[in-house]
């Protein structure tokens, strides 16, 4: 078929326009660690920074010197590997346990836990809940066990398994075998993608979560790194002994007229130390999730 | 083999109810964890409800505390930030959703005319990059651009354009604006998925006959593509509508200040500062239930609807 001008102008435009679109949506975070590796003279005067005239590593050296960033990496990726762990336990033993047909009371627990997705007693109760009844202030706990099953994930996985052949585990229980060995030995096995996906998406929801060690955690070197990350950026005012340390550590360091470390800087190490994980893991969500996102919200 | 009969499924109509139980009891046992996880951090919390009708005091617990009947309900009306806090949250509900439907499905549209291929899938893989971090990460960014001394809009502002540094941070009058924004940033790429996967199910033979009856490309998408997903486009409409009371509490916890509480407290803040920080328990709570009550009709009418025009509901 051949194509008119007006066509192959508009395809032109449209791979430009969605290139710069790209383009534009990452430039942040270039910016960001562009700001992470220069000095502060380069930063104040050079507009678009491409790359660094001369890279200044001053800014992490010195995160990685302090104590929070080494307590808020250590206590991330605890939250981060307990908590998938515990997350997908739940919503693995309970997908399997409601995917059978048979088992009696199936509509009840499955409503159960649907109901929970809609309506809630809200963040007070909640808080108090935790706070004053269960006592797991200032306690890692806090920000691993707190939430119940996660109704999204579990009605995935539940479809899931409804779609494998029933007469596998028929087969597999006319032979001899019980539950246990059905779930482990046959159902599990076959299920690697689907169980692949969502502990990614698990993981990455851990590494990403904060609201939690908002209010839950209060001593400065318990808090993950987002939190670590949000008091330095976002809300320094409220930082205490984290920003005092800051405080006379730029007086050392600085004598308050270094170029080679300075407050955007330091920031802007914090923020790419974060996010870089994820973006290590990225490839490997993205192998999962066009799938994964196809299973759960295209309903029918 | 053990017994000699096997036990095969369609004999269960003539056990007993309680034989089934016993036979399926490893299946009990496996939602057990989430059950009792479930009860302690959902339920136990519903029961907490109770207090949006009482005064709490901490020492008799909830049971023990006086009842206060409807007084918070009334003081939630008196209270002007609290409807300010409707307001907002409405308005940037409504904001979101229509700025970022449009974006999501025009984004989608572009990306569905661009051939398959290798410069195809690395826009798409930057495009999705933002919805897989925190608003932390997002709002650090944010103020790393937009800040005073040194962010690149400034510099962009002061040196290319010559012109006096303006304040976009901690000001009201730009705040919704940066929430619409930064909004469709984080969510544009990755909202786009659903409407790809409805494109992708249209018929190719609808194009083909569109292509013979001699239409050009442009009236093949308004007049085959959008009205093939226009189904979707609406469940999704309605759907998000059901979320209109939560109004993006993470990003606006992360990007307000004292400064843009006028223009950006949410419900969902407004309870946070006055039940978390403010530690007025039992007002806050009342504040809750009253989002949530309003949230389940919300629901409860979209789902309705949604039945109604003959899409398959949310339960």
């Amino acid at each position: 078929m051949k194509r008119s001008i007006g066509e192959t102008v508009f395809d032109l435009f449209n791979v430009l326009f969605i290139g710069l679109l790209s383009i534009i949506t990452i430039f942040p975070f270039w910016n960001v660690a562009m700001t992470s590796f220069v000095k502060s003279n380069e930063f104040y005067t050079r507009t678009f920074i491409l790359w660094p005239r001369e890279f200044n590593f001053s800014a992490y050296y010195y995160i990685f010197s302090t104590r929070w960033i080494a307590s808020g990496f250590k206590v991330s990726t605890i939250v981060t590997v307990f908590g998938t762990i515990y997350n997908m336990f739940l919503v693995v033993t309970a997908a399997y346990g409601l995917s059978k047909k048979t088992v009696p009371g199936r509509n009840f627990f499955i409503t159960y836990f649907i109901i929970t997705m809609y309506f809630g007693g809200g963040l007070i109760p909640y808080y108090l809940v935790v706070t004053k009844y269960l006592k797991l202030t200032d306690n890692l706990l806090s920000l691993i066990i707190t939430g119940g099953l996660s109704v999204y994930y579990f009605l995935i996985l539940k479809n899931f398994f409804n779609e494998l052949p029933v007469s596998l585990a028929e087969s597999a229980t006319i032979d001899g075998a019980n539950e246990f060995v059905i779930l482990f030995r046959i159902i599990l096995p076959l299920s690697m993608p689907a169980i692949a996906t969502l502990l990614l998406f698990n993981a990455v929801g851990y590494w990403n979560e904060w609201q939690k060690a908002l209010y839950f955690i209060v001593d400065d070197y318990k808090f993950p790194l987002q939190m670590i990350l949000r008091k330095i950026v976002i809300d320094p005012n409220s930082a205490t002994a984290m920003r005092a340390e800051m405080n006379t550590a730029y007086q050392n360091l600085v004598g308050g007229t270094d170029e080679t470390l300075f407050d955007e800087a330091v920031k802007a190490a914090t923020v790419v130390v974060v996010t870089t994980p994820i973006i290590l893991v990225y490839p490997f969500l993205q192998k999962y999730f066009a799938k994964g996102v196809m299973i759960g919200s295209i309903k029918g | 083999m053990g017994t000699s009969v096997p036990q095969v499924r369609t004999a269960t109509r003539r056990r007993t109810i309680l034989s089934r139980m016993k036979r399926e009891r490893f299946c009990y046992l496996l939602i057990l964890p989430s059950f009792i996880a479930t009860a302690v951090f959902c339920y136990w919390p519903m029961y907490g409800l109770l207090l949006a009708f009482k005064d709490l005091k901490l020492r008799q617990g909830i049971l023990g505390s006086p009842w206060v009947g409807l007084k918070w309900f009334e003081l939630m009306f008196q209270d002007p930030t609290f409807l300010q806090a409707i307001r907002n949250t409405l308005i940037i509900s409504f904001g979101k959703l229509i700025y970022g439907t449009f974006a999501c499905i025009l984004l989608a549209l572009l990306l569905n005319e661009l051939r398959s291929g290798i410069y195809k899938k690395v826009c798409q893989t930057l495009l999705y990059l933002p919805h897989f971090l925190s608003w932390v990460i997002m709002a650090s960014i944010i103020y790393n651009i937009f800040t005073m001394s040194g962010g690149l809009f400034t510099k962009v502002v002061t040196n290319l354009f010559q012109r006096e540094p303006i304040q976009i941070l901690a000001n009201p009058a730009y705040f919704r604006t940066l929430v619409y924004i930064s909004d469709i940033w984080k969510g544009v790429g990755f909202g786009t998925i659903v409407y790809l996967a409805a494109i992708a199910g249209i018929d190719p033979e609808l194009y083909e006959a569109g292509i013979i009856d001699g239409a050009s490309r442009l009236q093949r998408v308004l007049f085959i593509t959008i009205p093939c997903i226009k189904g979707t486009i609406i469940i999704l409409l309605i759907l998000s509508m059901g979320g209109v009371m939560n109004a993006g509490f993470d990003q606006i916890l992360n990007l307000y200040s004292p400064n843009t509480i006028e223009v950006g407290d949410i419900i969902d803040t407004y309870v946070y500062r006055r039940g978390v920080q403010g530690q007025q328990y039992s007002y806050s709570t009342a504040v809750g239930l009253f989002k949530n009550a309003v949230n389940v009709l919300l629901l409860m009418t979209v789902n309705y609807f949604a039945k109604l025009i003959g899409e398959q509901g949310l339960y």
